[in-house]
């Protein structure tokens, strides 16, 4: 204890768990509405497109790649998410395609055109986050904290509108709302969380962060209310674990949480089972 | 200049750049901001031109060669003008229990030393003349255009695909390790400029047993 209390006198120490804690509640929020329309697999696909917009964005000697990676990510979220049913390659053969392309590509533009004296150390931290986390600049903070509430806002603004575009397209359609606008709404939001998460927890793992507190919650809740409520403190509570047990122990930080998030869906399947016997 | 000396020179160059890995204006070090290469080149080759012209100085072995430093100046001289004022209380690092020292890198995780030693060359004008302590594995380059050998204490990150370090000139009378080798020593932060670039080195360093 007394070395944590010593490590949170470190800035970039209490700037990773400010960023930690607000990507993970975001991402958690989107998480269930994900897991329940079958797209649990577009946080990886878009990482990827990430990648790959990180790589030219480092090409071009971009000093905040944020300009770049967010407008591409978002551009291949609402294609992907508005496109992907009425399209002859189906949504997840349209992420896998997506997802792999912009992983080759993003790779080749690093190894052809970059400079960098460490190129496998700027491919692992993009790809694992590395120590991203931990070595975020005061502006990288308030970028990651304003968009973090944006996003809340437009979660608690739309609710209803979401849960309704979440469990039946079709009828809400039927009942003359614009479906296709929440549809695009969703697809923004979820790009805006990958970009942030991809500094937490890297390319790699962000899938992580948006199926296992949606999973985890639905082990044990049944409403979209409390398995929304219950998947954001579950996020919460794994990232800012995996972040302290990280820097106690000396462990990547990004595998870290993923391991806390699996182990506490283990305990979650686990209490959901022997409830369900009861 | 023949093809295998530009390689030469130019894998040294990069050891250099990921030796220190300071950059002007405290930007990302995983940013590219070297010169050109035919610009570093033409600036080297102009600059071996001149030498060869004063034919001034026989060539030095290694064995023989004493490391030496650039002349230390500090930011206020003129050289670093574009970087920012650090904060009020960002200058008073102190980030260590043990008396003497400012900034213990030693009682560190991994995780933390890497993140430390990241911040200490991305904003180094808040660590100008700050006690380090640091442990690491010795790395050594020297540039066979101008003999100056210089040595580094290398630090790899938890994932093990990064590695940081920071240059180090031993107090006199102090012999250098050989490479690869562990070590812990303590000097004080600074800084200097070479070829347009900042380097961040630890001064008048003292090996621990």
């Amino acid at each position: 204890m007394a070395q944590l209390i010593y490590y949170l006198q470190f800035p970039f120490v209490r700037y990773a768990i400010i960023v930690g804690v607000a990507v993970a509640l975001c991402s958690s929020l989107l998480g269930v509405t994900l897991v329940l329309k079958r797209f649990s697999f577009i946080g990886d696909g878009l990482s990827h497109v990430a990648f790959g917009a990180i790589a030219i964005a480092s090409v071009l000697n971009i000093s905040n790649n944020m300009l770049l990676v967010l407008p591409i990510t978002i551009i291949s979220a609402i294609l992907l998410l508005r496109t992907g049913q009425n399209t002859k390659i189906k949504g997840d053969a349209a992420i896998a395609m997506i997802s792999v392309g912009a992983l080759a590509f993003g790779y080749l533009i690093m190894n052809i055109f970059s400079a960098s004296s460490n190129l496998s150390g700027d491919v692992c931290t993009t790809l694992f986050g590395s120590t991203s986390i931990l070595t975020l600049k005061p502006l990288d903070v308030w970028l990651s904290v304003g968009l973090s509430v944006v996003v809340i806002a437009l979660f608690i603004l739309f609710y209803n509108k979401i849960f309704a575009v979440t469990f039946d397209e079709n009828f809400m359609k039927a009942t003359g709302s614009r479906a296709q606008a929440y549809n695009l709404l969703i697809a923004v939001i979820i790009a805006v969380i990958i970009v942030l998460a991809m500094n937490l927890v890297g390319s790699l793992l962000i899938s992580a962060l948006v199926i296992f507190p949606a999973l985890s919650a639905m082990r044990l809740f049944r409403s979209f209310k409390s398995v929304t409520i219950f998947s954001a403190v579950f996020s919460v509570v794994c990232a800012l674990l995996g972040i302290v047990i990280s820097i106690l122990a000396g462990t990547p930080v990004g595998s870290t949480i993923v391991a806390a998030d699996v182990v506490a869906f283990g305990i979650c399947s686990l209490i959901g089972l022997i409830l369900k016997r009861q | 200049m023949k093809k295998s000396t530009c390689l030469v020179f130019l894998a040294g160059s990069t050891f250099l750049l990921l030796l220190s890995g300071c950059t002007k204006g405290g930007q990302k070090l995983n940013t590219n901001t070297a010169p050109g290469v035919n610009e570093v080149l033409e600036a080297r080759i102009a600059e071996e031109e001149q030498k060869a012209a004063d034919n001034s100085e026989s060539e030095t072995s290694e064995e023989e060669f004493t490391p030496t430093l650039p002349e230390y100046e500090p930011r206020q001289s003129g050289l670093n003008e574009n970087a920012p004022e650090p904060e009020e209380a960002d200058s008073e690092v102190v980030l260590s229990t043990t008396e003497g020292i400012d900034v213990d890198l030693t009682i560190l995780s991994s995780t933390m030393v890497y993140s430390q030693v990241y911040d200490m060359i991305s904003r180094p004008e808040d660590y100008e003349g700050k006690i380090i302590r640091m442990q690491g594995t010795v790395g050594s380059y020297q540039d066979n255009l101008t003999g100056n050998k210089y040595y580094g204490c290398i630090i790899r990150d938890a994932t093990q695909c990064c590695a940081q370090g920071i240059e180090f000139v031993l107090a006199d009378g102090q012999n250098y390790p050989a490479d690869e080798e562990e070590i812990t020593l303590t000097g004080e932060f600074g800084t200097y400029m070479e070829d347009g670039f900042l380097y961040c080195t630890l001064k008048e360093a003292k090996l621990e047993e």
